[in-house]
């Protein structure tokens, strides 16, 4: 944080990521209105491009919402997580084309306000078939607006990566607003079952990855009573246990705890990255430094503080090697505190 | 087999094998899914209607003008509906002309037979009073139709798809600007029929409908003709709205 | 209606005290408020702008307080540690 902030801190796989992105949309884009243009030769160009665009922006959000889960499952896929933000605002991009390209076409040159217009031109909100599916995915677009305008990591670091993470799972708000925005409106006159299919597959995809991925954490911290012993230390695992330049997670005072093993010592720090909150747990020993799995934030697993520039600090934990078992004191040590490694 | 030892770090320039190639493999999946939802969704989709709007292909037309209820340009036995630009009716356009020879300026729009001019303007030109009476209204009596209200300029060929749900907020702005509603039906043979929508008492009738646009609906009424257009009266009270 | 046309004023008249309170500070007072923000480039001051309009009670409030850092974060580990409670107690 006491680095100036970029615009964006582009590296090469970012480069790749935005690059592969950007030329799908824009594959996405051409296959839908070119080839939609030769199809349907009636259709004006504006109905493909909001089709084009509400429908791509649909199909971003759901790689968007699987890409986490698929991560926690199978951390090898964690690439796809790097550069997620881009992805996303790309997302909002479309979504937004979309919006105003309908609000130009179906409220403007009337004797309302554009804005009031897709508020009050459907009166119909007595009913369920009927019901105004403008407005909601009017919100939805202000949902993913704010979440495009938070994801800079000046965000991050000014409302605290906690508040941060609750801001965006607003996207699963949006989404739901988004499906019945899709149900309620153009659902409720195309008559291919082919196409309630597609968002009914997609939405299988985002909840059962969820639902499977969730299932698995629960798991994980279901193994939290670990019994405290007479002088205040937990008996977390035996050396052997973790591997080296890894950590085990456990969990104590209500937050994941990692402890790593390395160059023949142990270190615990909370578990939780200050940048996203990724688990540094999952992360590894490089250079010496803990190395979180999500965007690479550096820690030293001694002091969990960020080697100079940087200014990141985490908790750390006061721990013991005894007979071959690392011992851990539950209360934690103010972020950036040093605690003397246990020799194993 | 997978090298579970491997660790991505973003920044680094090179990704370690394993994770780079799994990565081009989700990628070349996710890129050849983008494509299939893409055609899928292009071939999914319903057929559009065959209506035009002529836009940019500005046409002089001359006519007499029928002012009420619903704006027209009647030249030879064919009636044109007359709106103004944007969401608006043409009332104003032609108010005092009522049976009077002109020649105005505009755009085509089109379907099904039925035509429409979006009239430009300051392009309405008085040429004379009309020689001859131009209308006679012809009974067909009284009948219960199923069918959906539309703002007849979209439906017409402004707009592809212009009714049914999606398109009723403009529907609805439309009617509410002036654009006379049209209640579209089918006949016997499944051919559609536009009808002009208007108060029993043969009246404009676009703010009284504006809860009822682009739904199923049944509506019982008296049919006429007057030349080659088909008007609907009845009370917007006994619209009945259909499962 | 006049809900919804109140509901609108309303939104725009948030929007445009938004947009001018970003003005003046994605140029002068971000870097007040988080001293990493004081050097960095154009891109970012535009970056931020959008969030900047949408959040600008918040940015208001902490710049008028004269806060010059970003706030700590708020977890379990960091809310218990132990010069917390020492401080506490």
């Amino acid at each position: 944080m006491s680095q100036a902030y970029a615009s964006v801190g582009w590296n090469r796989q970012k480069k790749l990521y935005d690059l592969v992105m950007l030329a799908s949309v824009s594959v996405y884009l051409a296959l839908f209105v070119g080839i939609g243009a030769i199809v349907h030769p009636n259709a004006t160009v504006e109905t493909l491009l909001i089709r084009g665009f509400g429908t791509g922006a649909l199909l971003m959000l759901h790689v968007i919402l699987s890409i986490g889960p698929l991560c926690r499952l199978a951390p090898r896929l964690l690439p796809l997580l790097y550069n997620r933000r881009h992805f996303g605002v790309a997302m909002f991009l479309m979504a937004l084309a979309h919006g105003a390209f309908s609000l130009v076409q179906f409220h403007a040159l009337g004797d309302l306000n554009p804005l009031v217009s897709v508020l009050v031109s459907n009166t119909r909100y007595d009913s369920l078939s009927n019901f105004p599916f403008q407005p909601l995915g009017l919100i939805a677009l202000l949902i993913l607006f704010l979440m495009a305008a938070t994801s800079h990591d000046f965000w991050l670091a000014n409302l605290t990566a906690p508040v941060w993470k609750r801001l965006h799972m607003l996207v699963y708000v949006a989404y739901g607003l988004i499906v019945a925005h899709v149900v309620l409106g153009v659902l409720q006159a195309e008559t291919n079952r082919l196409l309630v299919m597609i968002l009914g597959t997609g939405m299988v995809v985002v909840l059962g990855l969820h639902l499977i991925a969730g299932w698995r954490e629960r798991k994980l911290d279901g193994t939290a009573d670990l019994p405290i012993s007479a002088n205040g230390f937990v008996d977390v695992c035996g050396v052997e246990d973790i591997e080296a330049n890894c950590a085990k997670v456990v969990t104590l005072t209500g937050e994941r705890v990692a402890v790593f093993k390395y160059d023949g010592k142990v270190s615990a720090l909370s578990n939780v990255c200050q940048h996203q909150n990724g688990p540094l747990g999952e992360g590894r020993i490089i250079d010496g430094c803990v190395t979180c799995p999500w965007h690479g934030y550096q820690y030293l697993p001694d002091s969990g503080a960020s080697p100079p520039p940087f200014a990141e600090k985490v908790p750390t934990f006061n721990v013991k090697v005894v007979n071959g078992r690392v011992l851990i004191d539950p209360k934690p040590n103010a972020p950036g505190t040093r605690i003397e490694p246990a020799k194993i | 087999m997978p090298n579970n030892h491997e660790f991505y770090v973003g920044y680094l320039p090179k990704a370690p094998s394993g994770i780079a190639a799994l990565a081009k493999r989700s990628v070349i999946g996710l890129v050849l899914l983008t494509m299939a939802v893409a055609l899928v969704l292009v071939f999914g989709q319903q057929r559009f209607a065959v209506s035009f709007f002529e836009f940019g292909k500005v046409q002089e037309f001359q006519g007499v003008v029928r002012e009420w209820p619903i704006p027209l340009l009647i030249s030879g036995s064919t009636g044109m509906a007359l709106v103004a630009e944007g969401k608006h009716g043409a009332s104003s356009l032609v108010a005092g002309l009522e049976g009077h020879s002109v020649k105005l300026s505009g755009t085509l729009i089109h379907r099904d037979g039925s035509e429409m001019i979006e009239v430009i303007e300051g392009s309405v030109q008085f040429l004379g009073k009309a020689d001859r009476e131009v209308s006679t209204i012809e009974d067909l009596g009284t009948h219960s139709l199923a069918g959906e209200i539309v703002d007849s300029k979209c439906y017409l060929g402004v707009m592809n798809p212009g009714h049914t749900k999606p398109h009723r907020e403009c529907a609805s702005l439309c009617i509410r600007g002036g654009i006379p509603p049209m209640f579209v039906v089918r006949d016997k043979s499944n051919r559609r029929v536009n009808l002009w929508l208007l108060s029993e008492k043969g009246e404009p009738v676009n703010q009284q409908v504006l809860d009822f646009v682009s739904e199923p609906l049944e509506i019982t009424g008296q049919v006429s003709r007057i030349s080659d257009q088909l008007y609907f009266r009845a009370a917007p009270a006994t619209y009945k709205r259909l499962p | 209606m006049v809900v919804a046309q109140w509901m609108v004023n309303l939104a725009m008249a948030y929007a445009a005290l938004g947009v001018a309170f970003a003005i003046a500070f994605v140029f002068y007072g971000v870097g007040k408020i988080d001293p990493a923000a004081k050097d960095a480039p154009l891109t970012f001051r535009l970056l931020i702008f959008p969030g900047v309009a949408a959040l600008w009670p918040l940015l208001l409030k902490r710049w008028l307080n004269g806060q010059t850092l970003p706030p700590a974060e708020q977890n379990a580990h960091r809310n218990s540690d132990k010069s917390v409670k020492e401080a506490k107690s």
